[in-house]
C-alpha cells in the first residue's frame, strides 16, 4: 500500500490500519462503487477497460482507482505495460461487520420494545 | 453500502407513552440494556451495559422533547452516533432509529478509553474521512 495515492486525504495512517471507516469513505463514491461492482464480476481490469464504460477519463478512473487501492480494497498488478487491478474483497467483509452486527442489536432491541409497548 | 443503520417500527401507544419507553431509563431496561444511565437532556451521560459484558458510555448530544434524540457512544473501540426520532402514525407511534459509525474499532488504537477525548476525536474523523 506504500506509495498509494491518498486524493483528497481519503485516510490518515492511523485509520488505514483499521479498513471499516476508511472503506465507507472510499465506497460512498457512485464511481468507485461501479468500479467495484465491475471488478467483482472475477475479473481484473485496467484503467482504459474501465474508462471505456464510464463517461469519464482514463486519468478519472485512474484516480478512483488510487483511492480504492487506498482503502485496501483493490489490488494493482503490472502485466507489462499496462496495470491490471483486482477486487479484493477481505475489507469489504470487515465493513460489513459492522453493519451486520448493529443491524442484529437493533432488531432484537426493537423486538423487546414492541413487547414492552404491547404490555399495558 | 453506507455505515449507518436505518430501522422503523410503529408502536401501538401514543406518543406520550413512546418517548416515555425511549427516556425512562426503568422502561430503557426492558428493551434497550440490561443496565442504563440515559437521561433526556443535552449533556447528560448515558451508559448501556449488557450481562454479556459489554458497555457503551456516551453522551445526549441533543433532545426535541417527545419528537427524538441524538447520542453518541463507544464501547472503547467504535464510536457511533444514536438518532431516535419519533412521529404519529396510524395505529400508534412510529420510531425510527439511525445508528451512524463515527470512528471504526482500531481507528485510535487500543488503548483509548471511551470519553469526552473520543468524542473530540470523532469529529476529527468525520473530516478526515469526509
Amino acid at each position: 500500500m506504500s506509495g498509494a495515492q491518498q486524493p483528497g486525504g481519503a485516510a490518515s495512517s492511523s485509520l488505514r490500519d483499521d479498513p471499516a471507516g476508511v472503506v465507507f469513505a472510499a465506497l460512498a463514491d457512485p464511481t468507485r462503487r461501479h468500479v467495484v461492482r465491475t471488478l467483482a464480476t472475477g475479473t481484473s481490469a485496467t484503467a482504459s477497460g474501465l474508462a471505456g464504460e464510464l463517461p469519464m477519463s482514463r486519468q478519472a478512473v485512474a484516480k478512483h482507482l488510487a483511492a480504492l487501492r487506498t482503502a485496501g480494497l483493490v489490488e494493482a498488478e503490472r502485466a507489462g505495460r499496462e496495470t491490471r487491478y483486482t477486487l479484493r474483497p477481505e475489507p469489504l467483509a470487515a465493513a460489513a461487520g459492522w453493519l451486520t452486527a448493529t443491524e442484529q442489536a437493533w432488531d432484537a432491541r426493537l423486538g423487546r420494545l414492541r413487547e414492552r409497548a404491547a404490555r399495558p | 453500502m453506507a455505515d449507518v443503520v436505518h430501522r422503523e417500527i410503529v408502536l401501538p401507544v401514543p406518543r406520550e407513552r413512546a418517548w416515555e419507553l425511549l427516556t425512562d431509563p426503568r422502561e430503557l431496561a426492558e428493551w434497550l440494556a440490561d443496565d442504563i444511565e440515559l437521561e433526556p437532556a443535552a449533556g447528560a451521560p448515558v451508559r448501556a451495559a449488557w450481562d454479556d459484558g459489554v458497555e457503551r458510555t456516551g453522551t445526549v448530544d441533543a433532545v426535541v422533547d417527545r419528537a427524538g434524540m441524538r447520542f453518541t457512544w463507544s464501547d472503547g473501540e467504535d464510536l457511533s452516533e444514536v438518532t431516535w426520532t419519533l412521529q404519529d402514525a396510524p395505529g400508534g407511534t412510529r420510531v425510527v432509529v439511525e445508528e451512524r459509525l463515527l470512528v471504526p474499532a482500531g481507528a485510535w488504537g487500543p488503548t483509548l478509553a471511551a470519553g469526552p477525548q473520543m468524542a473530540a476525536l470523532s469529529r476529527a474523523a468525520v473530516l478526515v474521512l469526509a
